[in-house]
C-alpha cells in the first residue's frame, strides 16, 4: 500500500512541477489578442516608442495589426506613433477602424479606444466622461493608470501621479516610459534627488536617444549641478544634433552660468532646424531668456517687441512663449527706467495672463501660476517707482500658496529677495535666499544676493561662503560680465589683499 | 535508506542517476556559458547581490554586494529569473550595460561577461578521476556481494562521493537551472556524506551493538542532513539570502566524519581476531589517511577559512580510501569478495598497460640519452633504443609477473594449493590427520560455509548423524556411477532416475538426498582409490555466495583423488600397523601361552597322561595344567575367552589362582568357587573362562571333579561305556557366588578320560560340519587299546582328517588320562 501511495505521490509531483512551470511561463497578456506573434509585435512596437524609435515603432505596430486584424490596443498604438511621424491621415484611418470594431476588445480596451477616438475629435467632454467611466470600472488596468496619473499630472497633484505611475510598473517593468514621466512628477515636486535617479533610470534604458538624456540634463539643471546637465545636453545633441530641446536647455544652463556667447552660438547653430521646423518662436524665447538673464535691456526689448503681435488665440504650448513675450519686454522698459512703456506692456501682459487663466479654468492648478507672476511685477513695479515694500506681502503670499517646484519659484524668491534688501530687510533676504538655497544650494543669482544679504548684516563668514559658491558657478562666465565683477568687488573689500 | 538499502532495483536506478548527474556535471563544467560573476538570489523580487566573484566580470565592473541590479542590457528587469534569461541569451565577451542602486543612488556601469567554463581544468579532471575511482570501487563490491548492508552502504557513499567531486566545480553562479541543480546535487552529497560515512562504519567491518539493539538510530542519523538540505533547497529557489551550509552545519557534518573514523579506528584497535585485523589493517589506514587531509584542507581550510587553494591536496588523498578497499579485498579477501578478472581480458589491460609504458620509458631515456650526449644519428638513435629496450625488458617482465601474482591470486592460489597438498598430503598417514589438512585447505581457499567428509567401507559412504551411522547404499552406488562431482540436484535426478529403472522405493533416495539438504550441502566430491570409493567430501555452499566454478570443482575433485589415495593408503598402513601390533601381540600371547603349559607330563605310576596343545593361527585362551592338589594330582583344562594376549593374560591369571588353590584347597569345587569369585571381581562381563578341575587320587583312581562350563570330558570305561563329566556350575567369571558342585568317578583299569576344550569339536571340515562329540567319541573309541599317547595321536589324525587341508580354525587342547591293566590289582587292594 505505502508503494503505492509513494508512486502516486511522485507521479502527482512530476504533474504538479509540469504544470506549475508550463503555468509559471506562460506569459500573461493585458490587451485583447488572438494571435502570439501579434502580441510579441505589439509588445515589440511598445518597446521601440518607449525608446523613443518611432519608425521602427511604427513597423512593429503595423505587423501586429496584420497579424491581429481586431486587435484594437495596437491600432490605437498605431495611430498614435503615426500621428507622432506625421502621419495624420493613415492615423484617423487606424483609429477609426479600431473605434469601428472596439466591441471585440474587452470592455475596458473599447472605452479606451472610445476615449482616444473623441479626443482626436477634440470632445474633450466626452473624453473625460469616458475617463471617470474606466476609472469606475478598472481603476487598476495599466492604461487607465496612466489616464489617472496624466489626470493628476494634470491637477499638479504629482505625488499622486507618481503612485499611479509605480503602479504601472509594478506590472510592467518595461514601461521604461514611466521614468521619464516619474522624473517631471518629482521635478514637479521639486524631489530633484529622485526626479534624477527616475531619469537615470530612463536614460539608461533609452540611451540611444535624446530625449532621456534632455530629461536628465533639465533634472540636473533645476538641482543646481549645472556641468552635469550641461553634459547630458550635449550627450543628447551628440545622439541627435538637431534635438531642439537639448539645444535650448543647453542655452539656458549656459546662460545661468554666464556663458552667453556660448549659449548664443549654440542656438544660432541650430537656427536653420529651427526655421524648417517652424518653430522659430522657441528660439526666440530662448534668446529673450539669455537676453533677460544677461540684463541686457535693449536686446530684451527687441526680442520681445520682434514677436509681438502675439496671435490672438496661443495654443496652451505656446503659453509660456507668449507669457516670456510680454514679461520680457514689460521687464525690459521697466528696468530702462521707460515707465510708461513698461506700464503699456504690463497692461498687455495682465490681460494675456487674464484670458489664459480664464480658459485653463478647467484645469484650476494654474490660476496660482498666474497669481504669482502678478505679484512677482507689482513688487517690480513698486521697486522701481521707489516703493520697494509695496507688493513684498503680496509676493510673498503667492510664492507660499503656490505649489511650483523651487527652480520654478527661483526667480520669484529672487524677486521678493531683492524687494527685501531694497528695503533694508537683509536678514529677510537673506532668509528668503537660503530657502530656495536650501533646494538648490548652487543657484548663482540667490548665492550673490545671500552674499550681498550676509555683507550687509555684517555676516561675513557666510558672506563668503555665497560670494565662493557664486565665482565658483560663474566661473566660466563672459569675460566683463557685471554681475561677476560685483561679486569679485565685493569679495575684495571682504577679503583684502595681504 | 532504509528502503535504498534493501532494493537492489533502487540501488540500480539510483547508481544509474547518480552517474548521470556527474556524467551531466561535467559535461557543464565545459560548456562555456556567460556570467556577470556575481551572485544574486532567486527567490524575492529583486536582484541584490550577495556575492562577487573576485576578479569577476561585477568585480571589475565596480558592483558590490548589496547593490541592487535594475536593469541588464537596457532592459527592466521583471524578477531573477528574467535577469537570468536576459544573460543567458548573451555570450562571454559580450558588454552588457547593467543599471544598478546602491544606498539610493541610481547608477550605470558595463560589465564584460566571463565564461562559466572551468577555469581550472586540470584540477577538475583530478577531481572526477577521484569521483570515479570511488563510483567503480563501490560498484564492484555492490556487484559481487549485492546481499551484504555493508556493501550497500558502501556503494551508496561512494555514489555520493562521485556527485560530490564532480559537482566540485567551483561554481558559484546559479542562474542557470543547469547550476541550480548542480549546486545542489553536490549540497546533496555534501551533506550525505557524513551521516553514510558515520553509519557505514557503524555496520563495517563489525556491526556496532548499539546500533543493532537500536534500529530506530538509523533514520535519525539522516535527519539532521536530510533537514539541512531541505533547508538548503529551499533557500535556494524561493529564499531571500544566499543558501549555502554554514558553519554550523559543517560542524555538525563534521562530527559524522570523526564518529565515523572513530568507530573504524576502534574496530582496528579493538579487534582481537587477527585474521580481521589483518584484514582491516590496510583499510583502516587508507581511510584514516585518505580523509584526515580532506577535513583538514577541503573543510576547515576551504570552508571555515576560505582558502580554497589547498583543496586539492585534500580530494587526492580522498582516493587512498577505495584503494585500500580494493587492495584489502585482492589481498585478505575483504567482504568475502574474491578478485575474478578474466585472464584475457587482464591480459590485454595489463600488457597494454605495460608495453605502453614501457615503450614510453624507453623513447623517454632514449631522447633524454640522445639530447644529453648531442647525437644525431639516426643509427645512434636506433641502437640506443634497442639497447635501452633490451635493458629494460627485464623490469618489465618482472613487473607483469608481479601483477600476475597479485590479480591471478585466485588461479595462483589454486595452483599454489594442489602443489601444498601434493606435497603434504603423501606423509600424511594419519586418517584424521589427512581429513582435518584437506579440510582446513578448502576452508582456506573456498570458504565453504560446511565441510563433511563421509568415509565409505568400503564403497558404501556412512553418513554420521545424530541417529547413528546411516549407510547411503544408493547414493553411493550412484557416485560410484558417476565417478566425479556433482551436485545433489544432479546426483537426485540420477538418483531418481536409477530408481525408475531399479523400481525400487524412491523414498529410500529421497531419505538419503534429506540429508543433504539438511546440512545444505551444494556440492559432492567422491574420493576413489582405483576403482574403490573411499569416500566423499560435501561442501556447503560458499560464504561469498557464488557458486563453484570449473576451476575449483577441477580442484577438489584433484584433491579428493590425491585424498582418496592417500586415504587408502593410510588404511593400508594402518591396517599393516594393526597387523604387526596384532602379529606382537600375538608372539607375546603366544609366549604367555606356551609358558602357561606344562613342559612335561608327570609321571603317575599305574597310569599313561598325554597332553597336547595345539595352536592355531591366532592364539586363544586354552591351557592344560598339572598341579599337586593336595594328595592328588590335580587337572586342569580351561579355555578362557577371546584371542590374543587379553586370553592369554586370563588364562595365565587363571592358572595361577587355580594354583594356589589348589595348594590350599582340597575340593575341586571349592576351588572353582573361589577362582569364579576372583574371576567375576577382576574382570568385565566379556571375560569368563571355562574350566574342569579334577583330583586324581592316585592310589584308588578315584576322580573328584568340578566342571565350570567347560566341555565335558569323556570317560570311556574300558567296556566301552561312555561318560561326560559335567558336573559343575557356570563358566567362572560369568556370575558371582556360584557353587559349583563336584562328582567323584572311579577309574577302572582300561579306562581312558579324554579332556578337551571345543577347538577339538567345533573343528570344521569343510563343509561347515563340525567334528562334535561324536567325532571324539569314535576317535577315542577307535583307539580303546591303545596307550594315552596313541589316543592322543589317533584324536589329533582324526581331527586333522575331519577338518582337512584347512584345519582347525581353533587351539585344540587335549588330556588323556589311561588307567593302566596292571594298575588293576593294586586298586582292588587299596580300595575299601
Amino acid at each position: 500500500m505505502f508503494q503505492s501511495i509513494h508512486r502516486m505521490s511522485a507521479v502527482g509531483a512530476v504533474c504538479l512541477t509540469i504544470l506549475g512551470c508550463s503555468g509559471w511561463s506562460k506569459e500573461t497578456r493585458e490587451v485583447t489578442c488572438a494571435s502570439d506573434e501579434a502580441y510579441a509585435a505589439y509588445r515589440e512596437g511598445l518597446d521601440q516608442a518607449y525608446r523613443f524609435h518611432p519608425e521602427e515603432a511604427f513597423e512593429a505596430l503595423r505587423r501586429a495589426t496584420e497579424l491581429d486584424p481586431q486587435f484594437v490596443m495596437a491600432q490605437v498604438r498605431l495611430a498614435a506613433t503615426a500621428r507622432g511621424l506625421g502621419r495624420k491621415d493613415f492615423a484617423d484611418s487606424v483609429l477609426a477602424a479600431a473605434y469601428q470594431q472596439r466591441e471585440v476588445a474587452s470592455p475596458v480596451e473599447a472605452l479606451l479606444v472610445e476615449r482616444t477616438y473623441a479626443l482626436a475629435q477634440d470632445d474633450h467632454e466626452r473624453g473625460m466622461e469616458i475617463y471617470h467611466e474606466l476609472v469606475k470600472l478598472a481603476p487598476d488596468n495599466p492604461w487607465v493608470l496612466r489616464l489617472r496619473a496624466e489626470e493628476a499630472r494634470r491637477q499638479q497633484n504629482f505625488r499622486q501621479a507618481l503612485v499611479f505611475y509605480d503602479r504601472i510598473l509594478e506590472t510592467d517593468p518595461e514601461a521604461i516610459e514611466i521614468h521619464n514621466l516619474k522624473g517631471y512628477m518629482y521635478l514637479g515636486l521639486g524631489d530633484y534627488e529622485e526626479a534624477i535617479r527616475a531619469l537615470q533610470r530612463y536614460a539608461y534604458y533609452a540611451p540611444d536617444n535624446a530625449n532621456p538624456h534632455d530629461s536628465l540634463g533639465e533634472a540636473y539643471l533645476y538641482e543646481g549641478k549645472y556641468e552635469l546637465a550641461m553634459q547630458e545636453f550635449v550627450r543628447a545633441l551628440e545622439i541627435e544634433p538637431t534635438f531642439l530641446w537639448s539645444a535650448t536647455h543647453l542655452a539656458q544652463a549656459l546662460g545661468i552660468t554666464g556663458q552667453f556667447r556660448r549659449a548664443e552660438q549654440t542656438l544660432d547653430e541650430l537656427r536653420p532646424v529651427f526655421e524648417e521646423r517652424d518653430q522659430l518662436k522657441w528660439l526666440h524665447l530662448e534668446q529673450l531668456k539669455l537676453a533677460y538673464l544677461a540684463e541686457d535691456w535693449p536686446r530684451t526689448i527687441a526680442i520681445a517687441e520682434a514677436q509681438l503681435p502675439l496671435p490672438d488665440q496661443l495654443p496652451a504650448m505656446d503659453t509660456e512663449w507668449g507669457v516670456w513675450v510680454h514679461y520680457a519686454r514689460t521687464m525690459g522698459y521697466l528696468e530702462m527706467g521707460q515707465l510708461e512703456e513698461a506700464q503699456a506692456a504690463l497692461a498687455k501682459l495682465t490681460t494675456f495672463l487674464d484670458s489664459f487663466q480664464k480658459k485653463t479654468a478647467i484645469y484650476g492648478a494654474f490660476d496660482s501660476i498666474f497669481e504669482i507672476n502678478r505679484a512677482a511685477l507689482r513688487s517690480r513695479f513698486a521697486r522701481k517707482r521707489g516703493n520697494p515694500s509695496e507688493g513684498i506681502d503680496d509676493l510673498r503670499k503667492a510664492i507660499a500658496a503656490s505649489k511650483m517646484s523651487p527652480h520654478e519659484l527661483a526667480s520669484f524668491r529672487h524677486e521678493l529677495a531683492e524687494a527685501l534688501l531694497a528695503t533694508n530687510r537683509p536678514a529677510e533676504a537673506a532668509e528668503v535666499a537660503e530657502e530656495l538655497l536650501e533646494k538648490i544650494p548652487t543657484a548663482p543669482r540667490m548665492n550673490l544676493l545671500a552674499a550681498k544679504a550676509y555683507h550687509e548684516m555684517g555676516q561675513r563668514e557666510p558672506a563668503l561662503e555665497h560670494l565662493r559658491t557664486y565665482l565658483e558657478v560663474m566661473r566660466f562666465a563672459d569675460e566683463g560680465n557685471p554681475r561677476v565683477a560685483e561679486a569679485t568687488k565685493l569679495l575684495q573689500q571682504m577679503v583684502p589683499r595681504s | 535508506m532504509a528502503n535504498l538499502l534493501s532494493s537492489q532495483r533502487l540501488l540500480i536506478v539510483w547508481g544509474a542517476l547518480a552517474l548521470l548527474v556527474g556524467v551531466f556535471s561535467a559535461y557543464d563544467a565545459t560548456r562555456s556559458r556567460p556570467t556577470d560573476g556575481a551572485v544574486w538570489l532567486l527567490g524575492g523580487d529583486q536582484i541584490r547581490i550577495v556575492d562577487t566573484e573576485p576578479g569577476g566580470a561585477a568585480d571589475r565592473a565596480g558592483l558590490e554586494i548589496g547593490d541592487i541590479v535594475e536593469g541588464i542590457d537596457r532592459q527592466a528587469i521583471r524578477n531573477p529569473r528574467h535577469a537570468s534569461q536576459l544573460l543567458q541569451s548573451k555570450s562571454a565577451g559580450d558588454r552588457v550595460p547593467y543599471l544598478y542602486r546602491r544606498d539610493g543612488e541610481v547608477r550605470e556601469t558595463t560589465l564584460t561577461l566571463d565564461s562559466t567554463r572551468m577555469a581550472n581544468v586540470r584540477t577538475y579532471i583530478v577531481y572526477c578521476l577521484v569521483g570515479l575511482i570511488y563510483f567503480m570501487a563501490g560498484t564492484y563490491i555492490v556487484v559481487r556481494r549485492p546481499g551484504l548492508t555493508a556493501a550497500r552502504l558502501f556503494f551508496v557513499l561512494c555514489t555520493m562521493f562521485l556527485i560530490y567531486f564532480f559537482s566540485v566545480s567551483e561554481r558559484s553562479i546559479f542562474y542557470y537551472w543547469s547550476d541550480l541543480f548542480i549546486r545542489n546535487m553536490g549540497t546533496l552529497a555534501s551533506l550525505m556524506l557524513p551521516p553514510l560515512f558515520f553509519h557505514f562504519f557503524a555496520v563495517f567491518p563489525q556491526r556496532r551493538t548499539w546500533l543493532e539493539s537500536r534500529p530506530w538510530l538509523v533514520p535519525l542519523l539522516y535527519a539532521l542532513p536530510v533537514g539541512f538540505y531541505l533547508d538548503f533547497s529551499w533557500k535556494q529557489l524561493f529564499g531571500s539570502s544566499a543558501a549555502s551550509i554554514n558553519a554550523t552545519q559543517q560542524m555538525a557534518l563534521g562530527i559524522y566524519f570523526t564518529a565515523g573514523l572513530a568507530s573504524l579506528v576502534r574496530t582496528y584497535a579493538g579487534s582481537s581476531d587477527t585474521d580481521m585485523r589483518q584484514r582491516v589493517k590496510f583499510l583502516t589506514l587508507g581511510t584514516v589517511f585518505g580523509t584526515l587531509p580532506f577535513l583538514v584542507f577541503n573543510i576547515a581550510l576551504g570552508r571555515f577559512i576560505g582558502q580554497s587553494e589547498w583543496s586539492l591536496l585534500g580530494a587526492v588523498p580522498m582516493v587512498l580510501v577505495p584503494v585500500s578497499f580494493g587492495y584489502s579485498i585482492a589481498r585478505y579477501r575483504l567482504m568475502d569478495i574474491e578478485v575474478f578478472i578474466r585472464r584475457s581480458l587482464i591480459y590485454a589491460l595489463l600488457t597494454g598497460l605495460t608495453v605502453g609504458a614501457y615503450l614510453v620509458l624507453v623513447v623517454l631515456v632514449g631522447h633524454t640519452l640522445l639530447d644529453v650526449s648531442g647525437q644525431n644519428s639516426q643509427l645512434v638513435a636506433i641502437v640506443a633504443t634497442l639497447l635501452i629496450a633490451a635493458a629494460f625488458a627485464p623490469a618489465r617482465e618482472r613487473i607483469q609477473g608481479f601483477l600476475e601474482r597479485r590479480f591471478f591470486r585466485e588461479k595462483h592460489d589454486l595452483q599454489q594449493a594442489l602443489h601444498d597438498l601434493a606435497r603434504v598430503l603423501p606423509h600424511t598417514l594419519e586418517r584424521d590427520t589427512l581429513i582435518h589438512l584437506v579440510e582446513t585447505r578448502i576452508h582456506e581457499l573456498l570458504h565453504p560455509t560446511n565441510f563433511l567428509f563421509l568415509s565409505a567401507d568400503p564403497d558404501v559412504l556412512t553418513f554420521s548423524s545424530e541417529e547413528g551411522e546411516l549407510p547411503l547404499l544408493h547414493f553411493s552406488r550412484m557416485l560410484r556411477r558417476r565417478g566425479s562431482a556433482a551436485t545433489p540436484e544432479v546426483i537426485q535426478s540420477e538418483l531418481l532416475r536409477l530408481a525408475r529403472r531399479h523400481e525400487a522405493s524412491r523414498d529410500e533416495f529421497r531419505a538419503e538426498m534429506r540429508l543433504f539438504e539438511r546440512r545444505g550441502t551444494e556440492l559432492i566430491i567422491p574420493a576413489f582409490a582405483g576403482e574403490r570409493l573411499v569416500g566423499a567430501i560435501a561442501l556447503g555452499p560458499k560464504r561469498s555466495e557464488v557458486a563453484y566454478d570449473g576451476a575449483e570443482v577441477d580442484l577438489l575433485q584433484i584433491v579428493a583423488g590425491q585424498m582418496g589415495v592417500q586415504l587408502e593408503n593410510t588404511r593400508l598402513y594402518d591396517a599393516a600397523v594393526e597387523r604387526k601390533r596384532l602379529e606382537e601381540e600375538l608372539g607375546v600371547a603366544r609366549d604367555i601361552q606356551q609358558r602357561l603349559l606344562p613342559s612335561d607330563v608327570p609321571r603317575i605310576d599305574g597310569y599313561e597322561l598325554a597332553a597336547v596343545n595345539l595352536p592355531s593361527a591366532q592364539v586363544s585362551g586354552d591351557y592344560f595344567d598339572f598341579v599337586p592338589f593336595g594328595e592328588c594330582v590335580g587337572l586342569v583344562i580351561a579355555d578362557v575367552s577371546g584371542k590374543g594376549l587379553p586370553a592369554s593374560l586370563l588364562a595365565s591369571n587363571l592358572q595361577a589362582s587355580i594354583r594356589a588353590l589348589s595348594s590350599s584347597q582340597s575340593n575341586p569345587g571349592e576351588v572353582l568357587r573361589i577362582v569364579n569369585d576372583t574371576l567375576y571381581a577382576s574382570t568385565d562381563s566379556t571375560r569368563f573362562a571355562t574350566a574342569f578341575l579334577a583330583c586324581l587320587d592316585r592310589d584308588t583312581g578315584r576322580i573328584t571333579y568340578s566342571n565350570a562350563g567347560h566341555n565335558p570330558p569323556l570317560l570311556r570305561r574300558a567296556s566301552g561305556e561312555v561318560e561326560w563329566l559335567d558336573v559343575g556350575s557356570t563358566p567362572l567369571g560369568a556370575f558371582p557366588s556360584m557353587q559349583y558342585g563336584e562328582a567323584v568317578v572311579e577309574l577302572e583299569p582300561g579306562d581312558c578320560l579324554v579332556l578337551f576344550t571345543d577347538g577339538v569339536t567345533e573343528a570344521e571340515d569343510p563343509n561347515g560340519e563340525f567334528f562334535g562329540e561324536e567325532g571324539l567319541e569314535s576317535a577315542i573309541h577307535a583307539h580303546s587299546e591303545d596307550g594315552a599317547a596313541a589316543v592322543l595321536q589317533g584324536l589329533r589324525d582324526a581331527v586333522d582328517h575331519h577338518t582337512g587341508p584347512v584345519g582347525a580354525a581353533d587351539d585344540m587342547t587335549v588330556i588323556v588320562v589311561r588307567m593302566l591293566d596292571e594298575k588293576g590289582a593294586s586298586l582292588a587292594a587299596a580300595r575299601p
